[in-house]
């Protein structure tokens, strides 16, 4: 086993702790709230939707704050003493944390939309037909000038460039908060481990803004219309600029920001093991 | 020859007066047992924390075994810091496996010895531990390497005076002789006869580095009297 795999296998022994009860957790107020949806006890029914619905929610931030407080003990807190004296790279130190991050906070985001589902399902008697429905048949997208809509793509179609830029964008979210960790353990920056939530601050606002920036004027952007999706090379504005129009046909999305964030993230994670390994002070 | 440890103008400043490491020149050769000593906030757990990579802004050269600071350098060193740095999830069992994992000069089968004769339980969860145990187990995982260069950042300091000679003759025996070790501490009586140099640390510079008997000889007084004498 290389280096990389002996990391996470360590990397998996100290998560594997917590983060599996927080799942099954969910699993279970899942079949909890399934069989009294199904026994049908008033009351006691709204209640079970109700906890599966805050384990999902909680099982999410749950994985997001262990990931991030392990980050900081693993790599500049008591930890860092043994994993910083380890004879492995600190681009591998990083990559570990990174994809141990990504893995769980993935899981836990599936998890806490699964969970939502089924509330959503049992709350509104929902059955999986009337899901697959709903994800399915194509939506009213767009007004007409006449008064009518323009029914084009189902939901399912529509919505996998917004899934692609959740994650990319859940992603570069990740490596936003290590590299605030990390600077607060970089001189002149490290006085105090707290000062990560300030830099983490700034850093989301101009990434923020540089997403934005790119989203709408960068022009690559994927347009929906009645014969599907295509990528074009006009930006976003160009399509906002023209609403409203006498006939809308099609909607466009701006891909900037989807390439801001898949390359901010190599950026930011490159900077990330430069700190620390020429800057980084461990107290 | 290039000596194991070789510091050139070695400098760290906190900030831009306060300075925790001031011109620091070393050359410690292979075989030595080098005590580091001085009051507190000398410099001793920074100069050490420099040789084992975890302070990395500084100024000046520092080589171990002629490599930088860098992965083949952390090869070369066990490092023992001054707190405890193992996960309290762990066993001393999984520490075990953990170094084996990683050091390819860790000797697992010395370690349980070791382990054994200070009578440690490897299964026993550290959280359960007193910090003394800890700090053992700790000890017994870092000189089960090995390494080159051991560093040592105050192996008696959590350790009750009835072990500290027991440690002594861990240290003493499972060091191998090409190795140097180097030890900071401010237990001076108890640990001055295993040094063969000693280095006098005071805010951040070297106020005295030559050989234990040298001093001896020139001075007529013990090691722990010319600490007293140079730190009065």
């Amino acid at each position: 086993m290389g280096t990389l795999g002996k990391l996470l296998k360590y990397e998996w022994k100290e998560t594997r702790r917590i983060m599996p009860w927080f799942f099954l957790g969910t699993a279970l107020s899942g079949l909890l709230a399934l069989l009294v949806t199904w026994i049908d006890i008033p009351g006691v029914k709204t209640v079970a939707q109700i906890l599966l619905a805050l384990m999902g929610v909680g099982t999410f931030f749950v994985a997001l704050v262990i990931i991030v407080l392990r980050f900081y003990r693993s790599m500049f807190g008591a930890e860092g003493y043994l994993s910083q004296t380890l004879p492995v790279s600190a681009g591998k130190l990083v990559l570990t944390k990174f994809i141990s991050g990504v893995v769980w906070t993935g899981l836990a985001a599936v998890a806490m939309l699964a969970a939502l589902l089924e509330t959503v399902m049992l709350a509104f008697n929902l059955s999986g037909a009337d899901v697959w429905a709903f994800f399915t048949t194509p939506i009213e997208m767009l007004p007409m000038n006449d008064g009518s809509v323009l029914y084009v793509n189902s939901l399912a179609e529509f919505s996998w460039p917004m899934i692609l830029l959740s994650v990319a964008a859940g992603v570069f979210y990740l490596v936003q908060i290590y590299l605030a960790i990390t600077l607060s353990s970089t001189p002149p920056f490290n006085s105090s481990p707290v000062l990560a939530i300030p830099y983490f601050l700034i850093i989301n606002f101009v990434a923020g803004i540089v997403d934005g920036l790119l989203m709408l004027f960068l022009p690559l952007q994927i347009t929906f219309g009645e014969g599907g999706w295509s990528f074009g090379f006009e930006p976003m504005i160009s399509w906002m600029l023209s609403l409203p129009a006498e006939e809308i046909t099609s909607m466009s999305f701006g891909l900037g920001q989807l390439i801001f964030d898949v390359a901010a993230t190599v950026g930011v994670l490159g900077l990330i093991v430069y700190l620390v390994r020429r800057k980084v002070n461990v107290k | 020859m290039e000596s194991l440890v070789q510091t050139k103008g070695l400098s760290l400043y906190y900030n831009k007066v306060m300075g925790a490491l001031k011109d620091i020149n070393l050359a410690i050769p292979s075989g030595r047992i080098v005590g580091l000593v001085g009051p507190n906030g000398s410099g001793k757990t920074t100069l050490l924390k420099v040789l084992a990579g975890l302070l990395n802004v500084y100024t000046g050269d520092v080589k171990i075994d002629g490599h930088p600071i860098s992965v083949e350098s952390k090869s070369a060193v066990s490092y023992l810091p001054e707190k405890t740095y193992l996960a309290d999830w762990m066993k001393p069992i999984d520490a075990i496996e953990m170094f084996a994992d990683f050091y390819e000069d860790f000797d697992q089968d010395k370690a349980l010895e070791l382990m054994d004769r200070f009578s440690l339980t490897p299964q026993q969860p550290l959280k359960n531990m007193s910090k003394g145990m800890q700090e053992k187990v700790q000890v017994i995982l870092v000189m089960s390497r090995r390494a080159k260069l051991y560093l040592l950042d105050e192996p008696l300091g959590g350790i009750d005076p009835a072990a500290r000679s027991v440690m002594l003759d861990i240290i003493l025996e499972n060091y191998s002789r090409e190795a140097s070790v180097i030890v900071s501490t401010h237990l001076l009586h108890d640990i001055e006869q295993i040094f063969d140099d000693v280095i006098f640390m005071d805010q951040g510079a070297v106020r005295l580095q030559d050989q234990v008997d040298q001093i001896r000889q020139s001075s007529g007084k013990s090691l722990e009297d010319v600490f007293k004498e140079v730190y009065r």
